[in-house]
Parts: structure tokens; C-alpha cells; sequence
């Protein structure tokens, strides 16, 4: 699909991938209906459509570099889906498939799906449009699902250790899952705002009567 | 604030961030704010407030940094 783009620009374009050596920019379909435009526009009304194609074909150089930029970004395309799915990925799958508790934390698998959208962006997408477009298909379903799974395992876990009567602890805890930075376990966390944030450590010292 | 307000890159983060709402149901500050770092321009801060999220987390913060502890 061209997705209002001009065949102009993607003549030009693929010339440049041709003669430059640059990478392409936009899909292999974009070429392919920028070398049904040019067949279109060169068909003398004498002639069909599949005769008019095979003429510029064989003939017309702005059509020899929209079939080498075709070529070149099936090639591109063919070898990010032949790459194979990382062990965060794997594990996501595992997760799903067998019910197994997740080897990582939420935010390896959050960082895979930023990963993935960026290796799997099209040409001519960014990684949020190609994040937005893989959420859709459900290509993130496991790792959303395990990055939940891992959540909720390491709140059991956290909340196993903690004293029974200890009506801080609670609150605690839901803080630091909203605090939680980038890499910090919810634990870490916890320890943090226990030993840096004023207000913590106020209500800690209230709630224990100190 | 409008979304006319918004830049282009700060729209597809809102509308990735949507998506991942319809999907899932929610999609965690820190997320955003990773996808945000490989969207050239987005501006996160205005993405969460239009997506009510604004002030949920520390957003952005870096990892805690490693201090050497003294003996």
C-alpha cells in the first residue's frame, strides 16, 4: 500500500537505494504499486495492461530501480522475521503454554515489546506506530501476560516475608509498585523509600509508635 | 489541554499507548515512558497528563545508581 504517499518521491527514492546503496525506506508493496503506476502511465491505448508492464519492465530504468528496491526491502523484511525470538520472548511463551512462573521481571518483558517494535517497525513507521500496530495483531499478548504474571509473583513473594500483623506493609508495598524504577525490584524499592522519602519514613515511624 | 496542543510524536505515543489500552486494559507509566525514549520529540510528561497518568510514577528516573558504600 502506498498510504497516500507520492510514486513521484518513491521513484526517486528507489533510484537513490539503486544508484547510493542507501536502505529503503519504504515496503516492498510501495514499490510494487509505484511499478504499477509507471506501467499505467506509460499504457499507449493500444495496448493491455500485462503487455504495457513487461515493456517498462524490460525497458524503463526508473522500473529497474523500483524491482532492485522491492528486492531489497523483502530481503530486509524476510531477515528481521527470520530472527530468532530472544529467551525473554521464549520464556513469555513458555509462561502462556505451560503455566510456568516467569523468569523475568515486568519491565524485561516491557522492554522486549519497546525492543521488538523497534526491529519489527516498518519502513517509514517509528516505533511507537509499529508498537500500536503489533499490540493490535496480538504479537505482544504473551509478554503483556507474563510481564503480569511476573508482577503478581514477586508481590506474593514480597508479601510472604512480611509480618502478618504489620498494617504498613500494605501500603508500602502498593507505593513502591507505583514508584518502581526503571530495573529496581519491588523489594529495592521498598528498602528506598523507607530509607530516603521523608514521608515514608514518617508514617513508618507513626505506624510503629515511634 | 487540546490534542491540537501536541506534537506529532507525542500523538503516536498516545495513540500506541491507547492501543495498548484497548488490548490489555492498561499500560504502565513506565512503559510509556520507555517507548517515549525511541520516539524522537515525544514529550511524556504531556502524554501521561492526557492520559490521565501524570504523577503515578517516577517516571523516567534512572536506575538507582550504584554508591559505594563506605566500611
Amino acid at each position: 500500500m502506498i498510504h497516500n504517499l507520492n510514486p513521484e518521491d518513491i521513484i526517486k527514492e528507489a533510484i537513490t537505494v539503486r544508484d547510493d546503496g542507501q536502505e529503503p525506506k519504504h515496503s516492498h508493496e510501495c514499490y510494487d504499486q509505484a511499478l504499477l503506476y509507471v506501467a499505467r502511465k506509460e499504457q499507449s491505448p493500444s495496448e493491455d495492461f500485462p503487455t504495457a508492464l513487461a515493456r517498462v519492465v524490460r525497458l524503463d530504468m526508473d522500473c529497474d530501480a523500483l524491482i532492485f528496491a522491492a528486492d531489497r526491502a523483502r530481503a530486509a523484511a524476510a531477515f528481521v522475521k527470520s530472527a530468532p525470538p530472544s529467551p525473554v520472548a521464549l520464556d513469555a511463551e513458555q509462561v502462556r503454554k505451560s503455566g510456568s512462573t516467569p523468569c523475568y521481571t515486568r519491565d524485561d518483558y516491557h522492554n522486549e515489546m519497546v525492543a521488538l517494535s523497534k526491529a519489527l517497525a516498518r519502513p517509514g513507521e517509528t516505533p511507537a506506530v509499529a508498537f500500536g500496530r503489533l499490540v493490535s495483531e496480538g504479537a505482544f499478548d504473551d509478554l503483556y501476560a507474563a510481564g503480569e504474571a511476573a508482577d503478581i509473583a514477586e508481590v506474593e513473594a514480597v508479601s510472604k516475608s512480611a509480618p502478618p500483623d504489620d498494617r504498613f506493609f500494605p501500603i508500602l508495598r502498593d507505593l513502591a509498585q507505583l514508584r518502581k524504577r526503571d530495573g529496581e525490584t519491588l523489594e529495592k524499592c521498598m528498602d528506598r523509600l523507607l530509607t530516603t522519602d521523608r514521608t515514608v519514613m514518617d508514617a513508618y515511624a507513626a505506624s510503629q509508635g515511634l | 489541554m487540546l490534542l491540537s496542543d501536541l506534537n506529532p510524536p507525542t500523538l503516536r505515543l498516545i495513540a500506541a499507548a491507547l492501543q495498548a489500552k484497548a488490548r490489555f486494559g492498561m499500560l504502565g507509566p513506565g512503559s510509556i515512558a520507555k517507548l517515549a525514549k525511541h520516539e524522537p520529540g515525544a514529550n511524556v510528561e504531556q502524554a501521561l497528563t492526557f492520559l490521565g497518568l501524570a504523577g503515578r510514577m517516577e517516571v523516567g528516573a534512572d536506575p538507582e545508581p550504584t554508591v559505594a558504600r563506605s566500611a
